[in-house]
């Protein structure tokens, strides 16, 4: 992990070089986020995130993440699974269902001046802008694992922040049971949204609020040093990485607080193969695949798939 | 006895007369005139299959005022198995291919409307966005709700200026047209040719209310049976 030391308990093991890729992404990052809005706050807030040796400004929390994160970049090399994979074998269904086509059709997605809105049962529902979203939150790093309940896995190393630091700025009612996240909906740049007209768009997701607070739940708003790539799901997503990948929704427009489970896009489209909780579990076939191997991608040998996906130490408590 | 004859004849002549008026009476109760004349096809809030925006002359014709139901759908088909989503005697059929809704139409003497025909109707004397006016409106229409909701009875709601009930929302309908692009350049024609879909139109209680802009296209192969997707007659008007 990157930044404030948890527990080592889910980290992935830690090698000695530093990812030349991340490393020279981290400028085009700074570049690139600073596209995002005129906030000179928040930018200067990434800018001590991303550029470890840079002139910062003091008194902001990213400051103090970047000094503590400088040595824990160098760590994950060797496991992360290149990003040349990552960015071009996509399951983003608004965009098209085949995963070679994603990174070249969600080039249409526009993510400068995005908007999150709060919901639900809040004490004030407000919209914040992603820009305002990064200067207010304590951004770090991370590498997690994912995996798709296709069968196929990943390692990437993403930076953002947990999910429980927005929970809290969101003051949520305390009726509020669940989390409901949902996407954009553009038929007009999103083929998918156009073509499979008959699905229930925007693509919905949803955490109980105890998963939803619980420390490995995160946002991200970048991955490989850099800000996420629209096929990944910028501006900003959810990584849950002990349920399969689909919970962990991209490009995130609504956040809303409800006293019921939401129903999500998959229970809806096929309610036999799906349910809400969709957790990493070996012994149990998931959507039709059966769950006991993965094949890491990249890789020609499959690999048994963990409990939780390897996070069983960490989140076990909430299913007990 | 010629007297007699011509007196015959003119009786026969009305009497059928009279059988063709009730006749034509029960085809189209239930159904709106929609007047000749121009309007505008398309809308420049969708993609490059709505555009470009273009004038379209129709016939007057008539079309149902109401989608198919599914007590209708089978007295003509009776072994048709309802879907959850739409399972009252009212609510509109869903989980028929377009063959199937054709064929019900042809049964009534009856066509599906042409693509044109049906957006002019959805849209109203007035050439609304959607069929009950230019804003979006959930208490209008049914759509933009949970998938759970389902359809509603097919006269639910109000209806648009030209009568209609339920043309933008409720279920998807099929029209007759195969799709093709508007603008038919030379390359778009090629392009259409590679295209073996039909239209459906309107959206349904679950889409948001990009879908059920009455000016959007969504092509779909006319074997396909959704729950969400119904249909509605049209009629040509003798001239």
């Amino acid at each position: 992990m990157f930044g404030i030391k948890i527990s080592s308990g889910w980290d992935i093991s830690e090698k000695d070089t530093t990812s030349e890729e991340i490393y020279l992404n981290r400028r085009k990052f700074i570049e690139n986020f600073g596209k995002l809005g005129s906030n000179i706050v928040a930018f200067s807030a990434l800018s001590n995130f991303f550029n470890p040796t840079g002139a910062v400004a003091e008194n902001l929390t990213s400051s103090k993440i970047t000094r503590q994160n400088k040595k824990n970049l160098i760590d994950f090399q060797d496991n992360i699974t290149s990003e040349n994979l990552t960015s071009r074998y996509n399951n983003f269904y608004e965009f098209g269902t085949n995963k070679a086509d994603i990174s070249f059709l969600a080039k249409k997605l526009e993510v400068q001046q995005w908007t999150v809105k709060v919901e639900g049962l809040v004490h004030k529902p407000k919209t914040l802008g992603v820009d305002k979203i990064i200067q207010l939150m304590p951004l770090e790093q991370r590498v997690y694992r994912l995996r798709c309940v296709e069968t196929w896995s990943a390692i990437i190393p993403w930076s953002g922040f947990p999910l429980r630091e927005l929970i809290k700025l969101s003051n949520p009612l305390s009726t509020a049971r669940y989390v409901k996240f949902k996407t954009f909906i553009d038929p007009n740049i999103a083929p998918g949204q156009k073509n499979r007209f008959w699905e229930p768009w925007p693509y919905v997701e949803g955490l109980s609020m105890s998963e939803a607070m619980h420390n490995l739940a995160f946002l991200a708003i970048g991955m490989y040093g850099h800000q996420l790539n629209p096929q990944n799901g910028a501006p900003i997503r959810l990584g849950v990485p002990w349920k399969y990948g689909f919970k962990s929704i991209k490009s995130i427009e609504a956040i809303e607080f409800v006293k019921e489970p939401p129903r999500t896009f998959w229970q809806t489209v096929s309610p036999l193969d799906y349910d809400f909780w969709a957790n990493v579990e070996p012994t149990v076939p998931y959507a039709k695949w059966d769950q006991r191997f993965e094949l890491p991608l990249g890789s020609a040998k499959k690999e048994k798939t963990m409990l939780y996906n390897g996070y069983a130490a960490q989140v076990r408590k909430l299913y007990s | 006895m010629r007297k007699n004859k011509k007196t015959f004849f003119v009786c026969a002549v009305f009497f059928l007369i009279q059988i063709h008026l009730a006749h034509s009476m029960e085809i189209y109760e239930n159904t709106s005139l929609i007047p000749a004349g121009e309007f505008l096809m398309g809308t420049e809030e969708g993609t490059e299959i709505e555009l470009p925006v273009h004038k379209v002359f129709l016939k007057e014709f008539r079309i149902s005022q109401f989608e198919v139901s599914n007590e209708e759908f089978e007295m003509f088909q009776p072994r048709h198995k309802r879907s959850v989503s739409s399972s009252c005697d009212q609510c509109p059929v869903t989980m028929v291919n377009w063959h199937e809704a054709i064929s019900y139409c042809r049964e009534k003497n009856a066509r599906l409307p042409s693509e044109a025909e049906w957006e002019k109707a959805a849209r109203g004397p007035a050439g609304y966005r959607y069929s009950f006016g230019k804003i979006s409106d959930q208490s209008k229409s049914n759509f933009a709700n949970n998938f759970k909701f389902g359809a509603k009875t097919v006269k639910s709601f109000q209806p648009n200026g030209f009568g209609l009930y339920n043309m933008s929302g409720n279920v998807w309908e099929w029209v007759d047209d195969w799709f093709s692009f508007y603008a038919k350049t030379k390359i778009e024609k090629r392009k259409a040719i590679l295209f073996n879909e039909k239209i459906v139109r309107g959206g349904s209680w679950y889409n948001s209310a990009y879908y059920i802009n009455v000016g959007m296209r969504f092509k779909l192969n006319p074997e396909i049976k959704l729950n969400s997707i119904g249909f509605r007659c049209a009629w040509d008007v003798l001239q």
